[in-house]
């Protein structure tokens, strides 16, 4: 094989890709606007009725992991004892903190020794004690040994739950009054539904009070900025997508309700993953799918949580390399969904396109841009041509975040100034500019 | 061989998909001011409307008023806010609030709304051709509810079922077995507003004939009904059915205390979904004679029926503190000796 003939087929190799990647994000953003307006459609109609608790909806248990969150835990508590739901419970997964955490914890709400019958479904590492307060019985704290990660914790957190569905949340999320009667709703409205991940938001910019956001903003760091672009690409675009061909193949570890038992009968949270949101979500899958069992996996979008993004490269850097590997480890363990003959959207679609265009994304984009470099310092590719790439990854770039801009503001009108809107624009704009360079 | 990307074809395809790219990109960022300029404009308009409107349509409720300007927008935000006030006055005030809607022709304008406005508008016209009480728009309302649109179907049965409950309920008692993207709950506030007296006996029928795909979700709903309705109807379709679902739905609502056998034998069954009902329907109507039942099922081998045995044995008024705590002393399995202690201090949390 010539020089001539390995640059073509990297050209052809690289020409694929995009091709992939482009007709990927155009069949979701398609599949986004034919659900989201629908979805936005029967919410209308819950808003409309009066807004008593019947005994219909399913009591849900929140869990509530927390390694050294002594600052935070109270006021999480607090605020989520506020929500607006028919019956909930709370349980604070102490993960072996090595600060004040259980001790405010302890001081706060009164807590006393619980004698607990707890039930061993899943496992996890030695829980030492479990805490109830004398006066709320909403509330447990369970405190446990840390073993090194937050699938354990929740696992704990499942087997103390008495509830059918359960919520894993961190204590530095935000969420709104409403998002748990949202959440629950397509329980409510098909008896298929084991899981439902609901839409993580930049609380960067934004005001908080007593736990709860009083005012959205945006914020003035760029990578804030970028991020918020990111997430509406994400969750309105992307797993709107996914959900509609019931192919969601990530519930964000934010934010998600699921099913208690279905989650058991796969053997609980991963220890050992390290992306256990996303590994439990593909795991759910192949079980249910491979099986041949009917079930759902949603995402709703109106169900909204708020979470601080990180603003140094330092701390995105890791986290993003977190996720990636979190993905592709995923992928590899229930690598027997990918084009599965029963796997459907999900092993023919949606692994696929996150394995390649999302974990391998990043490196496939510095080989071709080390590649576009060589090639034009060669003089093997002309001007011409390399700007007329440059113009459609751009412009297709550009397209993509614009199309998930217009969802927001076709649907929730979030960010309620005008100039909060330009200036996400022109995020938009810069984004894709420091990402085609 | 020439490289892929300097071929004439391949570049004048880049270009023109950069360019037909970017030129939507602008295309869809003035769609988004324009969507926020009719945003801006209907919030400033519903402000000024609200400003009129609202002393009206509270006076009102007090006095019909017979002048009445209409505007697309004006009729939208009292449709809107006439909507709101619906749902908290009753009787009279509603009559009042009617009369000066037909005053303005909102029937007309609803109906105009429901047949051909948008999503959210359409969702606004039948609600209000449902507080309106106009029987003029039946069977238009009927054929909607037959639609396949699950929000757009369930907001017409909800205006027939205020239009007229009882000729909507031998109607609509198909449709709601059927739908099962029907909410549950939605269903329940629509009956509950209904009354047990109208709702009762088409649903207790419904359920009776329903086939076990169906039958769970109209079982659960008979606690809509009049209480011996319901009980009558369990009693029946517990005796008539093995499909599990069913009977779970079943003994949800199960509140007989003259056929307590029924629910002891449940106790018995092999699948243990049935079991947890049966020891909470005993907590609800057990007697003393329950007690070394519920006792036995403290060692069952699901957490769930223990939990709940624990629980209901707990609740008997048989029992009080120092006998659940002898209990707890008598187990000889350590399953039913934690359990009970569980139950023990929750109890005592509680009080």
């Amino acid at each position: 094989m010539t020089l001539q003939d390995l640059i073509v087929a990297s050209q052809v190799l690289f020409l694929l890709y995009f091709i992939g990647i482009n007709s990927g994000y155009l069949v979701l953003s398609v599949a986004a606007f034919l659900t989201l307006p629908r979805h936005m459609r029967r919410q209308a109609l819950h808003h409309a009725l009066p807004s008593a608790h019947t005994s219909f909806e399913p009591p849900i248990s929140l869990i509530v992991t927390a390694y050294n969150e002594e600052a935070l835990i109270v006021s999480a508590v607090r605020s989520l004892l506020q929500l607006d739901y028919s019956e909930f419970e709370i349980l604070v997964v102490n993960d072996g903190s090595t600060d004040q955490t259980l001790e405010v914890l302890k001081k706060e709400f009164q807590l006393v020794p619980f004698p607990e019958a707890f039930r061993l479904r899943v496992p996890h590492a030695r829980v030492a004690a479990v805490y109830q307060p004398t006066l709320n019985s909403e509330l447990r704290v369970i405190d446990k040994e840390n073993a090194g990660g937050k699938a354990d914790a929740i696992n704990a957190g499942i087997n103390g739950a008495r509830f059918p569905l359960f919520c894993p949340l961190d204590a530095d999320t935000i969420l709104q009054r409403d998002s748990l009667k949202l959440m629950a709703q397509p329980f409510l409205e098909d008896r298929r539904t084991i899981a439902v991940g609901g839409t993580v938001r930049i609380a960067n910019g934004c005001e908080v009070s007593s736990g709860f956001l009083t005012h959205v903003g945006v914020p003035t760091n760029f990578l804030a900025l970028f991020q918020i672009i990111e997430y509406l690409r994400s969750f309105l675009v992307a797993r709107v997508g996914f959900s509609a061909m019931n192919a969601l193949p990530l519930i964000s570890g934010a934010f998600g309700l699921f099913h208690k038992d279905s989650v058991i009968a796969v053997g609980g949270y991963r220890q050992d993953a390290l992306g256990e949101d996303m590994e439990l979500v593909m795991r759910l899958h192949r079980h249910f799918r491979l099986q041949g069992k009917p079930y759902r996996i949603k995402s709703v979008a109106d169900a909204t949580c708020w979470t601080e993004a990180p603003e140094s490269r330092r701390v995105l850097k890791s986290q993003r390399v977190r996720w990636q590997r979190g993905l592709m480890q995923s992928v590899m363990i229930n690598r027997e969904l990918l084009f599965h003959p029963r796997s459907g959207w999900l092993g023919w679609f949606a692994i696929p396109f996150v394995f390649f265009f999302e974990g391998l994304g990043g490196l496939v984009e510095v080989v071709g841009l080390l590649f576009i470099i060589a090639t034009m310092a060669l003089g093997l590719i002309s001007w011409q041509a390399f700007l007329a790439f440059m113009l459609v990854a751009i412009g297709l770039g550009l397209l993509l975040s614009t199309t998930a801009l217009l969802l927001e503001e076709m649907t929730f009108h979030t960010y309620p100034k005008t100039k909060d809107l330009l200036l996400l624009f022109a995020a938009i704009v810069l984004e894709n500019l420091v990402t085609a360079n | 061989m020439a490289y892929v990307t300097d071929s004439d074809f391949v570049i004048t395809v880049a270009w023109w998909t950069g360019t037909a790219s970017v030129a939507l990109v602008f295309l869809l960022m003035l769609q988004i001011l324009f969507l926020r300029w009719l945003l801006i404009r209907r919030l400033r308009r519903r402000e000024h409307f609200v400003a009129v409107w609202q002393p009206l349509l509270m006076d009102c409720i007090e006095e019909v008023r017979r002048n009445c300007r209409r505007s697309g927008e004006a009729m939208r935000t009292v449709s809107s806010r006439s909507g709101i006030l619906h749902e908290s006055v009753r009787d009279e005030p509603k009559e009042r609030l009617n009369t000066l809607a037909r005053n303005c022709d909102m029937d007309a304008a609803a109906l105009i709304l429901a047949r051909s406005g948008n999503a959210r508008e359409r969702l606004m016209g039948l609600s209000t051709l449902g507080n309106l009480r106009d029987d003029t728009t039946w069977s238009e309302l009927v054929e909607m509810a037959e639609g396949r649109d699950a929000a757009f179907s369930l907001a017409a049965a909800r205006a027939l079922m205020r239009i007229d409950a009882r000729r909507a309920i031998r109607l609509l008692m198909p449709l709601i077995a059927a739908h099962e993207d029907w909410s549950l709950s939605f269903i329940a506030v629509m009956l509950k507003e209904a009354g047990a007296d109208v709702v009762s006996e088409p649903l207790a029928s419904a359920a009776l004939a329903a086939a076990p795909t169906y039958a769970p979700r109209l079982v659960r709903l008979l606690e809509t009904a009049h209480a011996h309705v319901c009980i009558l109807t369990v009693r029946r379709i517990l005796r008539s059915t093995n499909d599990t679902d069913t009977i779970i739905a079943a003994l949800r609502v199960w509140n007989d205390p003259e056929d307590l056998e029924t629910a002891r034998e449940f106790l018995r069954d092999d699948r243990w979904q049935v079991r947890v009902q049966a020891v909470q329907a005993l907590g609800r109507t057990g007697t003393e004679e329950d007690e070394q039942l519920l006792l036995g099922a403290l060692a069952d081998t699901e957490w769930w029926v223990r939990y709940r045995a624990a629980q209901s044995l707990a609740t008997l008024p048989s029992v009080s503190s120092e006998k659940l705590a002898r209990f707890r002393e008598g187990q000889h399995s350590e399953y039913a000796r934690d359990i009970l202690a569980q139950v023990i201090a929750e109890r005592g949390l509680a009080t």
